[in-house]
C-alpha cells in the first residue's frame, strides 16, 4: 500500500471515535512514534481510552472473571462470579437496606438506608472506608473511578474522595433522589426534587451554579 | 459460501431483499441476513416494523442520504460475503477471528481501495455501523502506519511538523512510556523464545 502518497489524513480527517479504531491497531512503539508526528495525532495517541485498551489487549493490566455486585435488604453485598454464578464474598457491614451499588471492577461503593456510604474491596471483601457524615439514608450514588470520586446522593449530597475516606464538597439543600447524576470535569449535573435540574461545581465545595426548570 | 453452516441455510431468505438507496438515488438490494450486519439498518428496522419477511418485501427503500453509490455497493459486497459470520465481539474486538478464505477475501477487498475510497468507504461504514468492516477498514489504515518512522509517516500523510524544536526534544526525551515499553518488548520476546522451543523440536 505504499504506492498511495495522496492519503488523506486519515487520524485528524475521520470522526474522532474511528481515529480511536485505527490506532488500537497498532502497537505500543508505533503509538509513540505516531505521538511524535502532529499535535492532532499526539491528542489522539496519547489519549488515556487508548492506553487503556492496548493495556488490557496485551494483558499488562489483567481483569478478573468479570463479577457483579448486588446489594440486599437484610444490608448485605455480595459478589458473585458471573461465570459460574458463584458467590465469592459477601460484605457485611451495613446495618439496614443497601439501596444502591457501584462497583469499576477493583472497588465497590455502597450506600444504605443506615446513612452511610462504604467502599470495599473486591478482592479481600474487606470495608476500605465507611463514610458517615450523611444524616439521611442514601438513595444514589455516581462513581468516577479514574478520579476516586463518588456522588452519594441523598437529602444532603456529598462528594468524596474514596481513596482517602475523606468528603470534599456538600450540595446542601438539595434533595439528589433519582439516579440520573452526571459529572463531567468539575461540574455535577443531577435532578433533584420533581422536576428541576441543578449544576454545581464540586471545586469548592459544592456551589450551586445556575437552576434549570421545568425540565427544559 | 466458505463462510458459516451455508448448507443449513433456508433458500427462502436469499428471496426477501432490503431495499437501499443510495445518496445519488440510485436503489440497491441485499439479503436480509446481509442488511443486519448494519446496526443502522437494523436498529431502521425495528422502528419501522421491518420484522418480517411480509414487511420487508413491501418496504419502500430506505434513504442512506450520507452513502455515495460507489461505497454502497462495495458495502453490499463485504455485507453479503460476511453474513453468515459469528457477531462481532466489540468489547474483546481482537479475539475476533475469521477463517483463512475469509480473510483472502477480505484482504484483497481492501487492496482494490484507493486512499479516496478507502476514507469514503470508512465513513459510510461508521454511518451504517458496520463493526467487522471499520475494523478492517481501521486494520488497513494501521498497516499503513506500523513500523514507520516519524518522517515517513509525515511524508506519506502529508502532515506538517507543528512542534517546536523544544518540544520535539522535550517528547524524545521525556516520554514515561519509554522504559515501561522496553521492558514488556523484552518480556515478550523471552516469552515468544520460550513459546517456540518446544514447537521447534517437535
Amino acid at each position: 500500500m505504499s504506492d498511495k502518497s495522496e492519503s488523506k489524513d486519515f487520524l485528524s480527517q475521520l470522526p474522532e471515535e474511528v481515529a480511536y479504531r485505527i490506532i488500537t491497531h497498532l502497537t505500543p512503539r508505533d503509538l509513540m512514534t505516531c505521538a511524535r508526528v502532529s499535535r492532532t495525532w499526539q491528542r489522539i495517541c496519547e489519549d488515556d481510552r487508548t492506553w487503556r485498551r492496548k493495556c488490557l489487549e496485551k494483558g499488562y493490566v489483567k481483569l478478573d472473571a468479570p463479577s457483579l455486585v448486588s446489594g440486599s435488604c437484610d444490608g448485605m453485598l455480595r459478589v458473585w462470579d458471573i461465570v459460574d454464578g458463584k458467590c465469592l464474598h459477601i460484605l457485611t457491614g451495613h446495618l439496614v437496606e443497601v439501596c444502591c451499588v457501584q462497583f469499576d471492577g477493583i472497588r465497590v461503593v455502597s450506600g444504605a438506608d443506615d446513612c452511610t456510604v462504604k467502599v470495599w474491596s473486591v478482592q479481600t471483601g474487606e470495608c476500605l472506608h465507611t463514610l458517615t457524615d450523611q444524616t439521611e439514608p442514601v438513595y444514589s450514588l455516581l462513581f468516577e473511578p479514574e478520579r476516586d470520586l463518588v456522588v452519594s446522593g441523598s437529602d444532603t449530597s456529598r462528594v468524596w474522595d474514596v481513596r482517602r475516606g475523606t468528603c470534599i464538597a456538600t450540595l446542601r439543600t438539595h434533595r439528589i433522589y433519582g439516579s440520573d447524576m452526571q459529572l463531567r470535569g468539575n461540574s455535577l449535573v443531577a435532578c433533584y426534587t420533581d422536576r428541576e435540574v441543578g449544576v454545581w461545581d464540586i471545586r469548592d465545595g459544592g456551589s450551586f451554579i445556575p437552576r434549570l426548570q421545568d425540565g427544559r | 459460501m466458505a463462510d458459516g453452516p451455508s448448507g443449513a441455510k433456508k433458500c427462502r431468505d436469499d428471496d426477501v431483499l432490503f431495499r437501499v438507496k443510495s445518496k445519488e438515488d440510485r436503489e440497491y438490494t441485499l439479503s436480509k441476513k446481509a442488511a443486519q450486519l448494519s446496526g443502522t439498518i437494523h436498529h431502521y428496522s425495528e422502528n419501522y416494523g421491518l420484522d418480517n419477511d411480509e414487511a420487508i418485501m413491501k418496504m419502500e427503500p430506505m434513504s442512506l442520504l450520507e452513502v455515495s453509490s460507489e461505497s454502497l455497493h462495495h458495502i453490499i459486497r463485504w455485507c453479503e460475503q460476511h453474513r453468515n459470520c459469528p457477531i462481532w465481539e466489540e468489547e474483546k474486538w481482537w479475539q475476533n477471528e475469521r477463517d483463512a478464505e475469509l480473510t483472502k477475501w477480505e484482504d484483497e477487498f481492501m487492496a482494490e481501495m484507493t486512499s479516496e475510497t478507502l476514507y469514503n468507504l470508512f465513513l459510510a461504514a461508521n454511518f451504517l455501523d458496520i463493526k467487522c468492516l471499520l475494523d478492517k477498514c481501521a486494520q488497513s489504515v494501521a498497516d499503513m502506519i506500523k513500523g514507520k518512522s516519524v518522517d515517513e509517516i509525515r511524508e506519506i500523510w502529508m502532515l506538517e511538523n507543528d512542534f517546536t524544536p523544544e518540544e520535539e526534544e522535550k517528547i524524545k526525551n521525556e516520554n514515561p512510556w519509554e522504559a515501561i515499553l522496553r521492558y514488556q518488548e523484552q518480556l515478550e520476546k523471552e516469552k515468544e523464545e520460550q513459546a517456540s522451543q518446544p514447537a521447534a523440536s517437535s
